[in-house]
């Protein structure tokens, strides 16, 4: 239902001057640079299905999304989705499609939070028997009453994130894209959010695209995952699989209780040393994170410890070093 | 017919909910009111020193009055902010948000405009005129067909008023800045356009090049209808310009949409 092939988005940056007569030059300026930002990128994905699209900061992962969702036009290669090309068919498109951007609110900013709901109704022409229903659902598992008339600039971020996910859902677009939705959030928002999206996702039968640098959120999420980085695909297929053959490095914090300059690892390497913090990457093929803590419990005095989650650019950094 | 219904449902809506955040910063709303009061009493004061002295014998001081007080109250319908609206999406990335609504990028400026229109003639312009009416009088029109066209002729300086913003707007998507262009539009408008002088008080070359530019439809055509200063036997040319002009900026935006939003990029996330 949706289908990628060789998509490609350059942006020409024009290298702007400032002031009224650098706006006049501007008109005429061919300064420009060029910005690669999603090179040739293929793939398809299934109504109903849940996929991710992980990548570090800059990797382009909102530069496809705003085109898979009709807002840019993309500089070659195209995009179909439920047979047609977004943008160059915008208005068709919004009918069956939504967009989350979790840094951006689509709400009306200014006004209490139902006039978006209602506006929305209106734009869609939404039946009102479908609209009660899924009003009736959102308000029951996103509790929207709690600030259903306040303002939206007076929403916390989770709060505004429940509504913009729900306002979104309220014609039943058949794909919704998610731009990080869980920016910014505290874990419990974020685990709200994250439920709600599966349930969705169940009972709709709706396609979801989701993008983030949080690992976590895809790995809850999505079954099947796209790697970029640097505008490419550097890996696709399943979550479970990623964690098998590269979620293969470890990087433990411990917090000594005494100065070590030096300290004798069996494994692994210091790769951070912040006087009584170090941290240590191994690969846990070397040795478990216990033998390592054990080991080093012998040698030094040692106050804290804690474990990271392998983090996207460690898992890139793998993909690069040993392939696919 | 019940898409178009539909149509204007979502149409009438969206300008309500434009008229609506006008409404939620109104604590500047005494202040403008007064300012737009001082100036009007600045200009009737002026007109009645300059005209009781005899200076233009063509002219009655009630009749520049009217023209003042017209003029104010139209302002608020034909002084469109799409360029600065699309200049302020365009720097902000919201943009994204007007890209996919079912309804057109254009659409939703001109209900933008209109919204902001409404709310400055409930806001500004109806207390401005009923002010005017009971202390400083206002000639009535010599028929209701003047008046008609007087209505007619503001709408089409809207929609003219319109188009012209927004296509400084539509070049904001190559340079990101509208602003230093706007401005200089809005400069070379507010003479041409007749804002503060009717056209038979220019010089003849300045009245000729604004007889050659559409912004006087935003004014002075209209204004001029209503005073009983173009006759009747006029009117049809008038409206005819007036549909010439509105076919020609429509055509320039066709030709420059698909230019433009192709060239489309998101500041931010
Ligand atoms: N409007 C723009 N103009 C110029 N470059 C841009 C623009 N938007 C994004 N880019 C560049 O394109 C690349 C991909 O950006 P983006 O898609 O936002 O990445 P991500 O969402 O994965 O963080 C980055 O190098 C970014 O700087
Ligand atoms: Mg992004």
């Amino acid at each position: 239902m949706i289908e990628v092939v060789n998509l490609s988005k350059t942006f020409r940056v024009l290298e702007g001057k400032t002031g009224f007569v650098g706006a006049v030059k501007n008109l005429f300026s061919r300064d420009y640079r060029y910005v690669d930002a999603v090179r040739d990128i293929s793939f398809t994905v299934k109504q109903g299905e849940m996929l991710g699209l992980i990548g570090p900061n800059g990797a382009g992962k909102s530069t496809t999304i705003k085109m898979l969702s009709g807002i840019l036009m993309p500089t070659s290669g195209k995009a179909l989705v439920n047979g047609i090309e977004p943008y160059k068919n915008r208005q068709e498109n919004a009918m069956k499609v939504s967009v989350v951007f979790g840094q951006r609110t689509k709400l009306w900013w200014d006004l209490p939070c139902y006039e978006s709901f209602e506006l929305h109704r209106v734009m869609y022409r939404i039946p009102e028997k479908i609209y009660k229903q899924n009003l009736d659902e959102f308000m029951e598992f996103l509790e929207l009453e709690e600030f259903w008339s306040r303002p939206v600039r007076q929403l916390s971020l989770g709060q505004r994130m429940r509504a913009e996910i729900s306002v979104s859902l309220l014609h039943n677009p058949e794909v919704i894209y998610l731009d990080e939705p869980t920016i910014g959030m505290d874990a419990v928002a974020k685990e709200r959010i994250r439920q709600f999206l599966i349930n969705t996702n169940k009972s709709r039968n709706v396609t979801l695209i989701i993008t983030s640098h949080d690992m976590a959120d895809i790995e809850k999420l999505c079954s099947r995952v796209i790697i970029i980085d640097h505008g490419q695909i550097v890996y696709e297929g399943d979550f479970d699989e990623i964690r098998h053959r590269y979620g293969r490095e470890r990087t433990m914090v411990v917090e000594f209780g005494e100065e070590y300059p030096e300290i004798e690892l069996p494994y692994g390497t210091v790769i951070k040393d912040e006087g009584l913090k170090k941290s240590i990457r191994f690969l846990r093929d070397q040795g478990t994170a216990i033998d390592l803590i054990t080991t080093l419990g012998k040698k030094y005095v040692i106050k804290d410890v804690s474990i990271q989650e392998a983090e996207i650019e460690s898992i890139i950094r793998e993909i690069y070093e040993h392939g696919m | 017919m019940a898409g178009v219904i539909g149509t204007f449902r979502t149409y009438t809506t969206f300008t309500l909910y434009f008229l609506k955040t006008r409404f939620v910063y109104r604590a500047s709303f005494w202040i403008n009111l007064g300012f737009s009061f001082l100036f009007l009493l600045m200009q009737v004061y002026l007109w009645k020193a300059l005209l009781g002295a005899g200076t233009f014998t063509d002219t009655t001081a009630s009749e520049m009055i009217t023209y003042v007080v017209l003029a104010g109250v139209i302002r608020n319908f034909v002084g469109s902010g799409a360029a600065y609206a699309i200049e302020d999406r365009l720097l902000s990335g919201d943009i994204v948000f007007d890209f996919i609504r079912p309804l057109s990028f254009r659409v939703q400026m001109l209900l933008n405009d209109l919204g902001s229109a409404f709310s400055s003639f409930l806001l500004q312009s109806a207390p401005l005129l009923a002010g005017a009416l009971l202390f400083v009088g206002v000639n009535p029109p010599p028929s209701l067909l003047h008046f008609l066209g007087f209505v007619l002729l503001t709408l089409g300086g809207l929609i003219i008023s319109f188009y012209t913003s927004y296509i400084i707007g539509l070049v904001a998507f190559y340079t990101m800045k509208a602003e230093y262009i706007d401005w200089l539009v809005s400069t070379i408008r507010s003479f041409l356009s007749g804002r503060y002088l009717p056209f038979w008080l220019y010089p003849g070359w300045l009245r000729a090049i604004a007889e050659l530019a559409p912004f006087k439809l935003m004014f002075y055509t209209p204004i001029s209808v209503y005073m009983g200063r173009t006759p009747l036997s006029e009117l049809p040319e008038a409206l005819l310009t007036m549909v010439v002009w509105i076919l020609i900026l429509v055509t320039v935006e066709f030709m420059l949409w698909k230019k433009t939003t192709n060239r489309l990029v998101v500041q931010g996330g």
